[in-house]
């Protein structure tokens, strides 16, 4: 049993999206995307009637691992979309060599079965419809070689029309197909119908070498879709680059001017100034796209996030992902967002997310825990180390200490703060070194968290000020040089640089500012936790060691 | 007497020289020969030499060779020479070979130096627009970076925002007067700080490198 009640791990674990992982889509920026290229989409079907040449080119430039495959593979399970365009996905990263012939055949490669099916059964609809018509009912049995022997074996005319349907025989006769389609289709598009019935388009294709022929063909399966299906054509170019004869191909597309289409190219901005590099007058083309798609922000923790849990949410059959557990996971996958640069990318935080539901299948867990997600990322990334720890403090630790420093008011973190440098100095320099405090009087206690003797024989105030209204009283304190009499040194530990103007002061002890960023002041309440607990060993001592000396303690 | 007549007597007999006796004989109406002899010995056209009990003349271009076919002593000697020549020549070409590859090497350093030092001049004569503290090394404050940096991208974008690292560092080092490593030092600092406000993409000539990719484009998001 999944977490969460799910009955399928909702993620993918391919390193790139494949169509059965694109029917979900989350995020803002992506969903917008969605909507500006079925806005476009609109916009061309609105004037498809007109029958006029009427090529829209969309850019989407990201990015690798910020969605666009997701994006474009997605855009082919939309309902909305599939009911008005027949779609040719076309991956130029597996398009070798990059001569025109062999794209022209990975465009055709790119079309779905079902658009193709759907096109020749209305091509083969087209033909029983005639069998109405009394002279094109002649043409119909000349076609199918329908006579009197035919009648005798027992083979009616819809048998023989039902065998092409199923493939099991081709028609031959083209001279006849072409008197049967009339004048409601130009001689390319004939020629293409004949090879369509046949199923033959594609080696049809193969023999087409010039670049003008290539897009008279492809004009002629537009116009088909268009005819036929009363469908626009989608060309999805992914992986676009300057590579082979890409370019060309692409540039003469765009200047061909194809009817009812739109051309969606999908590159990363470093093919998009290669191409700027290479052929300017393709890069000024795509400069005037009609729509570029902007994922501006694909990698950020609001838009990973929404992605990440629309999976959950779309596996969500028993409801037991509720909205708390959604915030819970969201905590947690913030933290990764944040802490690990290298996860800051859809498809990295999928990955990780897939192992995670996957692990915690097994164990049985019931949600997506902290432990779940270290023994993921101890698992399937060993190398990773939260950045700048010292106490080389666990993930599940970290997320947990993190979530707390977060969770909590700032009284109680700055409190197990002191707490934690009490027990640094006592674990470093000795319990010995340690005097109570309320030595001083008045004002000057409240200031003072740890006292003590540091191996010089110096004595050491320390103060932890993480909030506020206890910096701006620390640093009257110290203006006013209460601990000047009985103290050799003041340390004052904030979590914002620059919060005390100590250098300017002239009279009484040595003052210093230390700031500590997020993951000293999870170290420091790591290490607390584990020295109460008598759980201290030799390399955590050492580290401790280290610790101390990073906030200049010793 | 024609001076030419006389010295093309002496060469016209080879090694074998002519002595002075005859020379006598045959120019007897010259009758300061003998200082004629001393003159051309003096300009090193001709040589006089003792021979049993005659005084021989010969003229420069035979003389060598016969002090080399009468004189061992001579021949041995002149042969070291020769081969000590050789030896020279030879050091003294790959001498000539070093030497034009260490000047070439100074005439680009000084080529170098002559563009900095006039990129420098450049930088100087704009101390009216400049503000101060750009114009000598500054150490890389945080925020004048980040500001700067802004400033960069808002100013060199492309339509689509992308920026190219390798021009923005160009651009940026020239301008805050820092190092490729300090530029990328600050640059890595701001991005990771401010990393739902600027975006990374892989590619382009240099970077900084994430995931094991460099990443040479950015732009604000």
């Amino acid at each position: 049993m999944y977490p969460y009640g799910l009955t399928a791990n909702p993620y993918h674990s391919s390193p790139t999206p494949r169509f059965s992982d694109s029917t979900i889509l989350g995020g803002e920026r992506h969903k917008e995307a969605k909507n500006a290229i079925l806005s476009c989409m609109h916009d061309v079907c609105s004037k498809m009637a007109l029958s006029e040449k009427d090529l829209r080119v969309v850019t989407i430039i990201q990015d690798v691992g910020s969605g666009k495959t997701h994006l474009a593979l997605h855009m082919q399970t939309v309902e909305e979309m599939s009911a008005k365009s027949v779609i040719s996905y076309v991956d130029f990263s597996q398009i070798s060599p990059r001569s025109k012939t062999v794209i022209l055949n990975s465009i055709l490669d790119g079309f779905r079965e079902d658009d193709l099916d759907s096109l020749r059964s209305t091509l083969i609809g087209l033909i029983m419809a005639s069998r109405h018509d009394r002279e094109k009912a002649k043409l119909v049995k000349r076609l199918f070689k329908h006579g009197l022997l035919s009648e005798i074996k027992g083979e009616s005319l819809e048998d023989k029309i039902g065998f092409l349907l199923q493939r099991r025989i081709k028609i031959r006769d083209e001279a006849t197909l072409n008197e049967l389609l009339g004048k409601n289709f130009t001689d390319l598009e004939k020629k293409l119908i004949y090879y369509v019935l046949n199923d033959e388009m594609k080696d049809w294709a193969s023999t087409i070498v010039s670049l003008g022929e290539m897009l008279e063909f492809l004009t002629s399966i537009i116009s088909l879709n268009q005819k036929l299906l009363n469908k626009l054509t989608i060309f999805e170019f992914d992986e676009f680059d300057s590579e082979g004869d890409s370019m060309e191909f692409i540039k003469a597309i765009i200047n061909f001017v194809l009817p009812s289409s739109m051309i969606l190219l999908i590159m990363t901005p470093a093919s998009y100034d290669e191409i700027r590099k290479k052929n300017l007058s393709l890069y000024d083309r795509l400069e005037k796209a009609n729509y570029k798609i902007d994922l501006a922000g694909s990698n950020t923790f609001s838009e990973i996030n929404d992605i990440v849990l629309e999976y959950m949410r779309s596996g969500n059959t028993t409801g037991e992902f509720t909205q708390e557990s959604e915030l819970d996971l969201s905590s947690k996958i913030k933290i990764i967002h944040d802490e690990f640069p290298d996860f800051r990318n859809v498809r990295s935080m999928i990955n990780i997310l897939y192992h995670a539901t996957e692990l915690a299948a097994k164990c049985g867990a019931a949600i997506i825990d902290e432990h779940v997600l270290e023994e993921t990322i101890r698992t399937a990334f060993p190398g990773l180390r939260i950045k700048g720890s010292i106490m080389s403090v666990p993930v599940s630790d970290f997320m947990k200490i993190r979530r707390m420093s977060k969770d909590k008011d700032i009284h109680e973190l700055e409190a197990r703060v002191k707490n934690a440098v009490q027990d640094l100095v006592q674990c470093t320099e000795g319990e010995s070194s340690l005097s109570p405090p309320d030595l001083f009087e008045g004002a000057a206690a409240e200031l003072v968290d740890v006292l003590y003797r540091d191996s010089q024989g110096d004595k050491v105030a320390v103060s932890v000020a993480l909030d506020k209204e206890r910096s701006f009283k620390i640093n009257q304190g110290i203006t006013k040089s209460q601990f000047s009499a009985d103290v050799n040194r003041v340390l004052i530990l904030s979590d914002r640089s620059g919060q005390f103007s100590v250098h300017e002061k002239e009279v009484g002890p040595q003052v210093k500012n230390v700031n500590m960023d997020d993951s000293k002041l999870i170290d420091l309440i790591y290490f607390s936790s584990k020295y109460r607990n008598s759980q201290i060993s030799d390399e955590d001592l050492k580290r401790a060691s280290m610790l101390a000396k990073s906030i200049e303690l010793p | 007497m024609s001076l030419e007549k006389l010295v093309n007597t002496i060469e016209v007999k080879g090694t074998e020289g002519i002595k002075k006796a005859e020379l006598r004989r045959e120019f007897q109406e010259v009758e300061e020969i003998d200082s004629i002899l001393q003159e051309l010995v003096r300009t090193g056209e001709i040589f006089i030499e003792r021979k049993g009990n005659s005084f021989y003349c010969w003229h420069k271009n035979y003389y060598l060779q016969k002090l080399l076919s009468t004189d061992q002593k001579f021949s041995l000697l002149y042969t070291l020479i020769n081969s000590m020549q050789d030896s020279l020549n030879t050091k003294f070409d790959s001498l000539d070979a070093s030497l034009d590859a260490v000047t070439k090497q100074v005439r680009m350093i000084t080529d170098e130096i002559k563009v900095l030092a006039s990129s420098e001049q450049r930088y100087t004569g704009q101390n009216d627009l400049i503000p101060q503290e750009q114009t000598k090394p500054i150490g890389i404050n945080y925020d004048k970076f980040k500001e700067q940096l802004d400033q960069a991208l808002a100013g060199v974008s492309s339509s689509i925002g992308w920026v190219e690292l390798c021009n923005l560092r160009k651009n940026l080092c020239l301008k805050m007067n820092i190092s490729r490593e300090q530029f990328y030092r600050s640059f890595e600092e701001v991005v990771s700080n401010n990393y739902d406000r600027y975006e990374l993409s892989t590619g382009g000539e240099e970077g900084i490198q994430l995931r094991g990719m460099v990443h040479g484009f950015v732009r604000c998001i």
